[in-house]
């Protein structure tokens, strides 16, 4: 087993909701699949907290702003906290936006020990931060240690000694090992601390909880948190691209990211590895380097690795002028910092990862530097009683394409959802005129009462086609508490005497068409 | 050494492959509109009929994309994929593209043939050159793509084609079934397809489907003898 690395963690707090510019006197929570997941302190104070539905977040505080989580926004504000530090320490990881780490041992030397280099970055991270949130530092021995030692939230930066690491960790509860699965097992065991956790045999540990749970034992130990079978990778798995001409801009650059994640997933997957950490380095045209880790707590896909060469090169080029390169990137790497053997974790990228699934992701990759990021989409299922709510499209880089969900968890139907079939086609603000017979346009009473049966419409206001057909009005009065979601609107299917059949309904007001059979 | 001809050389080395295997799947019921049984690989197709003709469409590429190939649309606007997935697409091998203008078409279609295994595409609104449109064909024919032109009329009014096709499809709704004089709900749709191309012997065939039916299925009603008239098109 080896040493545990002194490092220090660095934590700026509630990063999600600076990122979505909101002080921290404002009530704002930040959510993410209708669920809080970062809020400020002044929320937390009315009873915001992590794991609330959007609607009872928003009845504890009627005034709470709602931001959706943007990752990579984050990652983008969270760049010139980094560089800061980088003002230390060449060799920073980043694990998500908001938390970075370094080895010590180096910096602690040369600025004249521990305390002095946490007040120096500490001075340095809050200059950067200007009062938007608060950051916390711990140092310790092994990054787990550390972390915890940053989240104890004391006004100084805490620092745990050298080979105290154990001692620190062993009063403190089983729970911050965050497994829940193995933790509530534990618990029912009577382990409640770490300490408890820490004095059973390894091998033991090895035998009931196998790989994962002897990280976690070798953690809540205070040694290194390095998986036992991890490995230094061979140095041949760097993956390189040159880009000529030099990248600008970022949708470019989202391009190179792409193709450097799969250049460094397939050689991983050639010797049958995978890695947690990676190192990022890039060179601009007048010969600066850029170097960052990002670490991560299981194996990285294809997806998560993107992700993270993306937010980078997002952050260098969208930094301030001081820090930013001079020039275009020329030249990117990528390399592992372990290897762990791949057991399948995690699933392949387009969850079955067959070779059409392979080609198309490659197509995907090409198009988003073709057409734009934002105009290449798939589905994702999100729930609604229309039938453009239903099944969504979004952008393929900001969507999880193995773990998408496309179909409702259950068979339960939405109330007031129209039975199928649905529309094939959509339209979206389409008026229509529809008229009864005396050619007075139908109107539609607050209780759902016609003025009378429809019986011709029209597109465009001058070919008028008789209706064949009709039904409804079918009312639907939704999220009326949201003024921009809400809809109010009365819905009928009518067909025409060309058999064409349509969806239409009225709002306010007005009749539109939403969509056609 | 023996001079060869070019087009000889290519033909002695070009790979051998069954016409089995450059079909992709389409449901048993459309078999009859189509004359090796589904879809060849390269063909140029089109599907014209306004709405009806997105509802074909789905429902003849579903088998497509449940055996694992992927479709990508470009440049069709409002899709629904509900009514995608009900009528059996796997939609998570569904890719939407947009081309923010029309300068970007080509490459983007190009760049999709060969990745998947259908690229549809609305009726452009811009003009393609004869040139752009063979590079096009014989790409796809290469490597194994089907280009599919969806029509986007919101009427059964379609705008006219630009390209030469291999295929062409025609749904004209007959009837729907379910709705009343304000009463009722739309269940299913009687549909006349019709079916006619360079490829398929020059004459046309139709069928009467039930598409989709009152449980959701696709089902063939009655298939009209082939009409062979050369001078159709």
């Amino acid at each position: 087993m080896n040493e545990p690395v002194r490092t220090m963690v660095v934590w700026c707090t509630d990063w999600p909701v600076v990122a979505a510019d909101i002080t921290p006197d404002q009530a704002g929570a930040v959510l993410h699949a209708n669920r809080v997941v970062a809020s400020s302190e002044a929320a937390r104070t009315v009873g915001v907290t992590r794991g609330l539905r959007r609607r009872e977040a928003q009845r504890r505080c009627p005034e709470l702003i709602i931001a959706e989580r943007d990752i990579a926004a984050e990652a983008r504000a969270f760049e010139p906290v980094v560089s800061a530090i980088e003002r230390f320490t060449p060799r920073i990881e980043l694990t998500q936006p908001g938390t970075c780490l370094f080895a010590t041992r180096g910096p602690s030397r040369y600025f004249g020990g521990d305390e002095t280099l946490a007040s120096l970055v500490e001075t340095a991270v809050r200059e950067t931060l200007d009062g938007r949130t608060n950051c916390s530092i711990g140092i310790a021995d092994g990054v787990f240690a550390a972390r915890i030692a940053a989240r104890a939230r004391t006004t100084a930066p805490h620092i745990v000694g050298i080979g105290e690491s154990p001692d620190f960790l062993a009063p403190l509860p089983i729970t911050l090992l965050d497994l829940p699965e193995l933790t509530d097992v534990l618990w029912r065991l009577g382990l409640r601390t770490l300490g408890d956790f820490a004095t059973l045999e390894r091998t033991d540990v090895l035998g009931r909880f196998g790989r994962e749970g002897v990280g976690a034992h070798a953690r809540a130990a205070g040694l290194d948190e390095r998986l036992p079978d991890a490995v230094d990778p061979p140095d041949d798995l760097r993956a390189t691209i040159t880009l000529d001409p030099p990248v600008e801009r970022i949708d470019q650059a989202a391009f190179a990211a792409r193709q450097l994640a799969v250049e460094l997933h397939e050689r991983l997957q050639a010797k049958g590895a995978a890695c947690s950490r990676v190192t990022i380095e890039a060179e601009s045209e007048h010969g600066e380097t850029f170097l960052r880790g990002w670490r991560h707590e299981g194996a990285l896909s294809v997806a998560a690795l993107t992700d993270r060469v993306r937010w980078q090169l997002d952050g260098w080029l969208n930094a301030s002028p001081t820090v930013r390169p001079s020039g275009g990137l020329s030249r990117l790497s990528l390399w592992p910092e372990d290897l762990l053997p791949a057991t399948g974790r995690q699933l392949g990228f387009w969850g079955g990862e067959t070779e059409a699934d392979q080609r198309a992701g490659r197509a995907v990759a090409r198009l988003e530097a073709l057409v734009g990021v934002e105009n290449v989409q798939v589905a994702e299922w999100r729930g609604g009683r229309e039938p453009d709510d239903a099944i969504r499209l979004f952008p393929a880089s900001a969507v999880d394409l193995g773990e998408r969900q496309l179909s409702p968890p259950d068979e339960r139907p939405w109330p007031g959802s129209l039975p199928s079939p649905s529309p094939v086609q959509l339209f979206s603000e389409q008026p229509i005129e529809v008229v009864d017979v005396m050619q007075v346009p139908v109107s539609v009473s607050g209780r759902g009462d016609l003025s009378a049966p429809p019986a011709s419409i029209s597109l465009d206001g001058r070919r008028w086609k008789p209706v064949v057909a009709w039904a409804g009005p079918w009312l639907l009065d939704e999220r009326w508490w949201d003024p921009q979601r809400s809809r109010r609107r009365a819905r009928f299917q009518l067909v025409d005497e060309d058999g064409a059949a349509l969806l239409v309904y009225v709002e306010r007001g007005g009749w539109w068409l939403a969509g056609t059979y | 050494m023996e001079a060869v001809p070019l087009r000889e050389q290519m033909r002695r080395i070009a790979p051998v492959v069954l016409a089995a295997e450059q079909v992709l799947p389409v449901p048993e019921v459309f078999h009859r509109l189509l004359p090796g049984g589904g879809l060849q690989r390269g063909w140029v197709t089109r599907i014209t009929g306004g709405p009806s003709a997105r509802a074909l469409a789905w429902a003849m590429l579903a088998d497509v994309t449940t055996a694992g190939g992927w479709i990508a649309t470009v440049d069709v606007p409002g899709i629904s994929l509900t009514a995608a997935q009900e009528l059996g697409v796997a939609i998570e091998r569904l890719l939407v593209v947009r081309t923010p203008d029309s300068s970007a078409w080509s490459a983007t279609v190009g760049a999709l043939i060969g990745s998947v295994d259908i690229v549809a595409f609305g009726t452009p609104v811009h003009r393609i050159t004869p040139s752009e449109h063979r590079r096009m064909a014989s790409r796809a024919r290469e490597r194994g793509t089907v280009l599919l032109e969806l029509d986007a009329a919101i009427t059964t009014r379609s705008r006219p084609s630009q390209l030469p096709y291999d295929l062409s499809l025609l749904a004209q709704p007959v009837d729907w079934v379910g709705l009343g004089q304000g009463h009722g709900c739309l269940q299913g749709r009687v549909l006349d397809v019709e079916s006619h191309g360079r490829r398929i012997g020059g004459g046309s065939r139709s069928a009467r489907f039930e598409l989709p039916a009152v449980d959701g299925t696709v089902r063939l009603l009655e298939e009209r003898a082939t009409v062979t008239s050369l001078h159709a098109r």
